[in-house]
């Protein structure tokens, strides 16, 4: 996994170049973009790290950015900086899923401690995704059968209830809950739950 | 009058015609002149017949009667006895008096010059006066009516309600109506001459030869070339000290120089006090729209002022290091300058827009700076409500010379208005800046917030009408009234359903050729 980078979009030069070298003199790795456009066509889409976008911008401005990652392959969190704070574009950012909301003139410490939290989120939400198609690829290589019994399972449903359901004989359902487990790599029907659970469906 | 008896003391038969006597004949019966004679006692003893035409009498009718009891109005009776006894008679000498009533038969006054000469015998005595009577009544009547008609125009002027002061030409003699007298507390004998009138009235002698040079070129102008010249303002001193505005419009008429003086103080005062109170609504309704420009303000403000921050922070940063960069310290030095007279020059522009003693100052105004500059205060407003706002001027236009801070007010309240009206997430708002075929700057803001509805348009320029919640309905009187001061004027096309264009348009003024 290549390192973090930081992303900021600001229309303003002179306060994007400042804020890069800012972030960058703090140890981050660092690329400026003047417009929304010029972020979306970056080289290095699948690069981890976060976005540091100017909420108003002529023609796209932040929520359209956001909009746009969040339909991305590559949803990297977004922090918000604007001229000034006020509360319906807080809110509608919050909302939006926006990791923080700066002014920018908020504290190099909140700005720093925003920032970080992103990355950490993305770290986050990156090892979560690739736990996601892990799991799900091995979802996927269960037969229909044993598909069935497994929502049987996480709906706590016992094996003999199972079988009646499905209309197959208790040892039936026995086997396929052997194969399962032994295909998805679980001891116990709690870590089978838990495992369907951070897969976020069946 | 052709069988009237025969002349009394003229032998009129026997009297060749075309000889001297005829020819005398038909000179003494024109009525213009009466010929008569009077022996030394006073009697008629010749009257020429043309004393029928003048006097309505026959010549046989006053021969023999004594010349004052003839006919001249019994008043005068007394008089001529004395004249006759004193003058006629004693000094025997040739008499001329220019202007004598008679009384004709029918009891009409006529006036005559009468001439006559003592005549003697070869001892030389006395023996009588000839002379002629010269008809002058005609005359008389027409310079009594002058006479009248000048005391009649004399009395007009005096009691004018205007206050008039009037001399001839070739006399420095002043003189002074009764409403001149009023207005300006001097009376004629105080201000005799046009001197004493111009050391009364300019008591400062820079201002007072100003003033004498000005009244000389409206002289000039008065008496060649135009018979009136236009009016012009000048401070005079009343006699109790006060200054007053004054109009002096001057005419000629004949060689008499006319001047009347119009007090314009109160107008002037008035008229002060109206611009006064327009520059403070105009101030009230800057500070207002700055309200409106808030989230520009902020931003323009809140934007170098970040930078700086984030660039003092990164110094800081360096400079905890053990080798820090030089180079990189510099250029953020740099950067944090160029920030800080950014928002400097934003506070200015606040300032200047924001102050209250603002008088118009004309100055010359590059347009595309300008405009870019003017747009940059609303452009936040316009993204907030998701509209482009895009401008556009001909970099060839020439400079204009305006009053910045009133132009810029003026736009403003032009491009607030389209960012209010344009429909949300989708309005377009252009500027554009040109010159048309006459010299005139034209400068409009077009919208797409599809127009006004008759109504609307018709109270568009009304104080205090709007269309919006929160306007003040000043806007566009104000635009217009900031481009009349320009000597411009502000044209609007609206085209219902679609959206609206307003221009101001400014003539490429001179320096100083403003109204006030």
């Amino acid at each position: 996994m290549s390192a973090a980078i930081v992303h900021i979009v600001d229309d303003d030069e002179s306060f994007l170049r400042s804020m890069a070298r800012l972030l960058r003199v703090s140890g981050y790795k660092v690329r400026a973009f003047k417009s929304v456009d010029e972020f979306l066509a970056r080289e290095d889409r699948q690069a981890p790290g976060c976005v540091v976008t100017d909420l108003n911008m002529p023609r796209r401005n932040g929520f359209d950015l956001q909009s746009a990652l969040a339909s991305s392959d590559n949803p990297l969190p977004a922090v918000f900086i604007t001229g000034q704070g006020d509360i319906p574009s807080s809110v509608r950012a919050v909302r939006a899923g926006a990791e923080d909301f700066l002014t920018k003139r908020s504290p190099k410490a909140q700005l720093l401690s925003a920032v970080d939290r992103a990355l950490e989120r993305d770290a986050a939400e990156r090892a979560q995704r690739t736990l996601h198609s892990q799991v799900r690829n091995k979802l996927e290589a269960l037969t229909a059968r044993e598909r069935q019994v497994l929502d049987g399972v996480v709906r706590g449903l016992l094996n003999k209830q199972i079988g009646e359901e499905l209309g197959i004989a208790e040892r039936t359902v026995k086997h396929h809950r052997t194969m399962l487990t032994q295909k998805l790599g679980v001891q116990s029907a709690a870590e089978l739950a838990l495992l369907v659970r951070d897969a976020g469906a069946v | 009058m052709h069988d009237r008896p025969e002349d009394a003391t003229m032998p009129s038969a026997d009297v060749p015609p075309g000889s001297d006597w005829a020819r005398l004949e038909d000179i003494l019966r024109d009525g213009g002149a009466f010929f008569w004679e009077v022996d030394s006692n006073g009697i008629f003893t010749f009257a020429s017949s043309s004393l029928a035409e003048l006097l309505g009498y026959e010549p046989h009718e006053v021969v023999g009667v004594r010349h004052v009891d003839s006919f001249y109005p019994a008043e005068m009776t007394a008089e001529l006895e004395v004249e006759l006894r004193n003058d006629w008679l004693s000094q025997k000498r040739p008499f001329h008096h220019a202007e004598v009533p008679l009384v004709t038969k029918s009891g009409r006054l006529v006036w005559v010059t009468s001439r006559g000469v003592p005549f003697f015998d070869a001892q030389g005595t006395l023996q009588g006066f000839r002379g002629t009577d010269i008809d002058i009544t005609r005359r008389k009547e027409a310079e009594e009516k002058a006479r009248l008609a000048d005391r009649f125009l004399l009395e007009q002027i005096s009691a004018a309600p205007v206050a008039i002061a009037y001399t001839t030409t070739g006399s420095s003699e002043l003189r002074l109506n009764r409403a001149f007298v009023a207005l300006f507390g001097y009376s004629p004998e105080e201000v005799p001459t046009v001197e004493a009138w111009f050391l009364n009235a300019y008591p400062d002698p820079v201002y007072r030869e100003q003033v004498i040079r000005a009244s000389a070129d409206l002289m000039a102008l008065a008496q060649y070339g135009r018979s009136q010249a236009a009016p012009r303002e000048f401070k005079i001193t009343c006699k109790d000290g006060t200054v007053r505005d004054i109009e002096i419009a001057a005419a000629m008429a004949g060689d008499c120089f006319f001047g009347t003086f119009t007090d314009r103080t109160a107008r002037n005062r008035a008229q002060k006090l109206l611009l006064e109170q327009q520059a403070q609504l105009a101030h009230a309704a800057r500070v207002a729209s700055m309200g409106q420009m808030a989230a520009s303000l902020a931003h323009e403000l809140n934007q170098p002022l970040g930078a700086i921050q984030r660039n003092a922070e990164a110094a800081q940063e360096i400079l905890r290091g053990d080798n820090p960069d030089l180079a990189e310290l510099r250029s953020i030095i740099d950067d944090i300058l160029g920030d800080d007279l950014r928002a400097g020059n934003v506070l200015d522009r606040v300032r200047n827009f924001l102050r209250k003693d603002h008088e118009l100052s004309m100055e010359t105004v590059e347009i595309p700076p300008f405009l870019q500059e003017t747009a940059s205060l609303v452009r936040r407003e316009a993204i907030a409500r998701g509209a482009t706002l895009e401008v556009a001027a001909d970099p060839e236009i020439p400079a204009a010379c305006a009053d910045r801070v009133l132009l810029q007010q003026a736009l403003l309240n032009l491009l607030l208005n389209a960012i209010a009206v344009v429909p949300e997430g989708r309005g377009r708002i252009s500027v554009h800046a040109g010159e048309d075929g006459d010299g005139t700057l034209v400068i409009s803001v077009a919208d797409n917030g599809g127009g006004l509805a008759d109504e609307a348009a018709e109270r568009l320029f009304e104080p205090f009408y709007t269309t919006k919640s929160k306007g003040m309905g000043l806007g566009l009187p104000i635009a217009r009234t900031i481009a009349e001061q320009h000597g411009g004027r502000l044209a609007v096309v609206n085209t219902p359903g679609r959206g609206l264009k307003v221009s101001l348009c400014l003539p490429f003024a001179r320096v100083g050729d403003v109204m006030p």
